[in-house]
């Protein structure tokens, strides 16, 4: 008949206690024998061998500890006891495991909540060297930046290693000859080098298709691809029809991917990217229609100072013009 | 090391190695009782020492302990090692200023 480990390792644990207790006992035995041949009467030599020998327990409870698997036996002997009195008595258990329920859940509900909320990193290189650039209006408060403006700080802004812009964009993509509104973002195209994001499909905008008069393309957004396109591959290459005009898609955007978190104002989920200069021709300095991003590799002191040396000299060359500041550079 | 050393003369009971301890120690040397039966359960588990139950001079069934195999190359080894570490206190002890 197959016997259960358990029940041979209890059977295992009665030999070893039945063999310990006569082994300790005939040391005694031969203890107080040789105690009462050297003169002391039975009762003081039994006293005496005992004294000798110390507390009984805890020389029987050192010799369990050198066992293999005594640590684990104990745990079983535990968890038994542990369940025979919660048997008996269920309510103190019932009302530990509620209180420890609540507990938990109310821990790990604050954990994942801080986390996303705060912890979480956003999903770019080194977001820590990211900032906003902000044009300051005269009445101190932060507004967008004006094209020439966002040109001009491209060129000059000195101990940035970027500077990019985007502006919110709705856009009528005519599919399978039905027209639908949908959201994107026209962007410089050194936006997503400059978040460190690159394209899960396809490849990220050249310099030469962010110019006036080039042919439009677009990069779509993941949840867009899926939800419109099915994951279909063969999408890139494809042309869209985005405000009658055609457009190739040369990209796919990762899932991760998020806006960076500047503005109320740009669109939480949107569908799709798109070069900003072939479509925005504005040149008038108080058009504050572009958010702007830096990317340094120094202090944002730095970008500061360089950003109000800015602000004196076109104060200086337009006098009506709005001045120019940072705001918080944090993302 | 004394343990081991008490059981490779001969095989011994727990109450013979405490007596043995003290009669090979010219009754210098006395284990603490208590301490014995654990230091012996923990030598068996390394595989130092066997146990087997056995008959006692009076009679009496009792544990005897024996040196393995193992435990002999354990002493020779802790024996080589005490040895070196007494012989170099006791240069260091003797040396004289002049030495220096």
């Amino acid at each position: 008949m197959q016997r259960s480990p358990w029940k041979w390792l209890m059977e295992r644990r009665t030999e070893f206690e039945s063999d310990m207790a006569d082994e300790i006992s005939f040391h005694l035995e031969q203890r107080i024998a040789d105690l009462v041949e050297s003169g002391l009467t039975t009762r003081e030599a039994e006293r005496k061998a005992r004294i000798e020998f110390g507390n009984l327990d805890a020389v029987r409870d050192d010799c369990r500890a050198t066992r293999p698997f005594e640590a684990i036996a104990l745990a079983m002997r535990d968890a038994r006891f542990s369940i025979r009195r919660a048997c008996r008595n269920p309510l103190p258990t019932v009302f530990a495991a509620a209180t420890l329920a609540i507990g938990i859940s109310a821990v790990s509900l604050t954990t994942s909540l801080v986390y996303t909320t705060l912890w979480k990193p956003l999903p770019f290189a080194r977001p820590d060297r990211i900032g906003l650039l902000w044009a300051v209006n005269p009445e101190g408060n932060t507004t967008w930046l004006s094209p020439p403006e966002f040109d001009e700080l491209q060129k000059q802004l000195p101990g940035v290693s970027a500077v990019e812009a985007i502006t919110d964009l709705r856009a009528q993509l005519v599919l399978d000859g039905r027209g639908r509104e949908i959201q994107g973002i026209a962007v410089s195209h050194g936006f997503l080098a400059l978040l460190g994001v690159r394209p899960e499909l396809g490849r990220d905008f050249v310099a030469e298709e962010d110019a006036i008069g080039s042919a439009p393309t677009v990069i779509l957004s993941h949840p867009y691809w899926v939800a419109q396109f099915n994951r279909d591959l063969s999408i890139i290459g494809r042309t869209l029809m985005i405000n009658e005009r055609g457009h190739t898609v040369i990209g796919v955007l990762p899932q991760s991917f998020v806006l960076p978190p500047a503005s109320s104002v740009m669109p939480d989920n949107i569908d799709f990217l798109t070069p900003m200069q072939p479509g925005i021709s504005v040149r008038d300095r108080n058009a504050r229609m572009l958010q702007a991003f830096v990317r340094t590799e120094g202090t944002f002191v730095e970008v500061a100072i360089g950003l109000n040396n800015y602000g004196q000299r076109v104060q200086r060359e337009f006098p009506t013009a709005t001045r120019m500041g940072h705001g918080d550079f944090a993302l | 090391m004394l343990i081991l050393k008490a059981v490779s003369l001969a095989p011994l009971h727990g109450y013979g190695i405490l007596l043995r301890i003290q009669q090979i120690s010219g009754d210098v040397l006395s284990v603490p009782q208590g301490s014995l039966y654990p230091a012996l359960y923990r030598l068996v588990a390394q595989g130092f020492i066997n146990a087997h139950w056995g008959q006692s001079e009076n009679n009496r069934r009792a544990r005897y302990y024996s040196l393995t195999r193992r435990g002999s190359a354990h002493l020779r080894k802790e024996t080589a090692a005490w040895n070196e570490m007494t012989a170099a206190i006791a240069a260091a002890l003797a040396t004289r200023p002049e030495e220096v």
